[in-house]
């Protein structure tokens, strides 16, 4: 037979159970009166109540927020629970804020999940913002520190960038439709090349025109790229969310838009330094290839000149094998030539001799004469013919 | 042409200079081309000033005025 009793763990788990099944008591939103407050262990217990009731509550990390007075209205945010241990019941607060500023964030969630169910924050809609604009839309108010501040910023980066203010109130009754005014002409300005649209920090309450529906609605039909840059970086409103780009300031929406000149006057000085470092390698390469070319030439040339000097040196070995020859030669023809004057017929008759001709015929035997011949005798320097009287052998 | 053209023509012209084919009478042109277009954008950045204006609506006209 088993035990008709339950354990107290039992009971309390029993309940936790059924409260943390319970959705209408998962992530909701509690206000009432703070009537304690305690902080213990980095988390803070207090009690929150209305005319009729009080509520026990738990904040993890309580040092996130700002600590609530006692007698403060707030709205907490959280789950009830049931701590099975202690057998309490519990309202575990994720966040709280003053009740005012948490109506404020409650029309904000709702706007906001509204707005990106409708596709307003959605990636694919989103365009970038160009890289070198001329001339920047600013919306945002006339006074004050922040067109002063987006035209600083702006002309210490860039002094020739356009910058054309549409004046709005950034707060209070109407503003929200001035700024969406703003941003509609800009949309159709074809001049500027980017919106900003811009405001100071302030409270929610201030930022209540950048949470609005109508402005919200005119950044997501901007024809032009939109920036926000409002509040300060902690600061999210919904044009952040459909802006094309989100700024945490005002100056730093200038510095994200407004492109460094110095930065392109160094590129472009780099790239004349990298266009002469390349020209003068191609020059050095040129230089090498004719050095080689010249060093290449040289050689041939030195090689033809060796050649040319052991050919002439071979003639000229040749030369003076056939000046001996020539000598010998000479010698030769002298010795021709001598023997030539010995017997030359002129000095023979210089001597005494003549030659004896019969007609144009020398006469070299006594053989060939006769008595009564007519005979030519020949001297040196004359003729003269002769009877031939007679013949002696 | 705008100085956006004119740094990708420059770019452009970095690019060719680095292919080791590229005769050096080409080259040359191509050098001295670049550094007439590089002239070109840092006068212009250096000539330019920058106007702030404001948005002044009268009847049903807007016009820009010197924003003071």
């Amino acid at each position: 037979m088993s035990d008709p009793y339950i354990s107290v763990s039992q009971v309390n788990m029993y309940i936790k159970n059924i409260f943390d099944s319970e959705i209408m008591l998962q992530d909701i939103c509690v206000f009432g009166e703070v009537s304690s407050y305690n902080i213990s262990g980095g988390n803070a217990y207090f009690n929150i109540k209305d005319e009729n009731g009080m509520l026990s509550c738990v904040l993890f990390g309580a040092s996130k927020f700002d600590s609530p007075q006692i007698g403060d209205m707030i709205l907490a945010r959280g789950s009830v629970s049931y701590y099975a241990k202690g057998g309490r019941l519990s309202f575990n607060v994720y966040s709280i804020m003053p009740y005012g500023r948490g109506l404020l964030y409650e029309k904000f969630l709702k706007l906001k999940q509204d707005l990106e169910e409708r596709g307003y924050f959605a990636q694919e809609h989103k365009v970038e913002i160009p890289s070198r604009v001329k001339k920047i839309g600013v919306v945002t108010s006339q006074t004050g520190a922040v067109i002063r501040d987006i035209i600083d910023v702006t002309q210490r980066r860039n002094d020739t960038i356009d910058i054309v203010l549409y004046p709005v109130k950034v707060q209070g009754l109407g503003a929200d439709r001035e700024i969406a005014l703003g941003i509609d002409f800009f949309s159709n300005y074809d001049d500027v090349d980017v919106v900003i649209v811009a405001r100071g920090g302030g409270s929610i309450e201030d930022m209540e025109p950048f949470n609005s529906e109508i402005v919200a609605t005119s950044a997501y039909r901007c024809n032009k790229p939109l920036v926000s840059a409002v509040g300060h970086e902690t600061d999210y409103t919904i044009i952040d969310f459909v802006a094309d780009l989100r700024a945490p300031t005002p100056s730093a929406g200038a510095e994200l838009v407004a492109w460094d000149k110095s930065v392109l006057a160094d590129n472009i000085n780099n790239s004349v330094v990298v266009m002469e470092k390349s020209i003068a390698h191609k020059i050095d390469m040129m230089q090498g290839n004719i050095e080689y070319e010249i060093e290449c030439l040289n050689n041939s040339i030195d090689n033809l000149l060796r050649m040319y000097c052991i050919n002439a040196s071979n003639s000229i070995d040749k030369l003076s094998v056939i000046d001996k020859i020539l000598d010998v030669n000479t010698y030769k023809i002298d010795k021709y030539i001598a023997l030539l004057e010995l017997y030359n017929p002129n000095k023979i008759t210089a001597m005494g001799y003549s030659k004896v001709l019969s007609g144009d015929c020398a006469v070299r035997s006594i053989k060939d004469v006769k008595v009564k011949d007519c005979l030519t005798l020949s001297f040196v320097d004359g003729k003269c013919n002769c009877i031939v009287e007679e013949v002696w052998v | 042409m705008s100085i956006d053209d004119n740094i990708k023509k420059i770019n452009e012209i970095n690019k060719k200079l680095e292919n080791p084919d590229l005769s050096i009478d080409e080259g040359i042109k191509l050098y001295e081309n670049g550094v007439s277009l590089a002239k070109n954008v840092l006068e212009e950045l250096n000539s330019i000033k920058g106007k702030v204006t404001i948005i002044k609506k009268e009847l049903e006209t807007y016009k820009e005025e010197v924003f003071e």
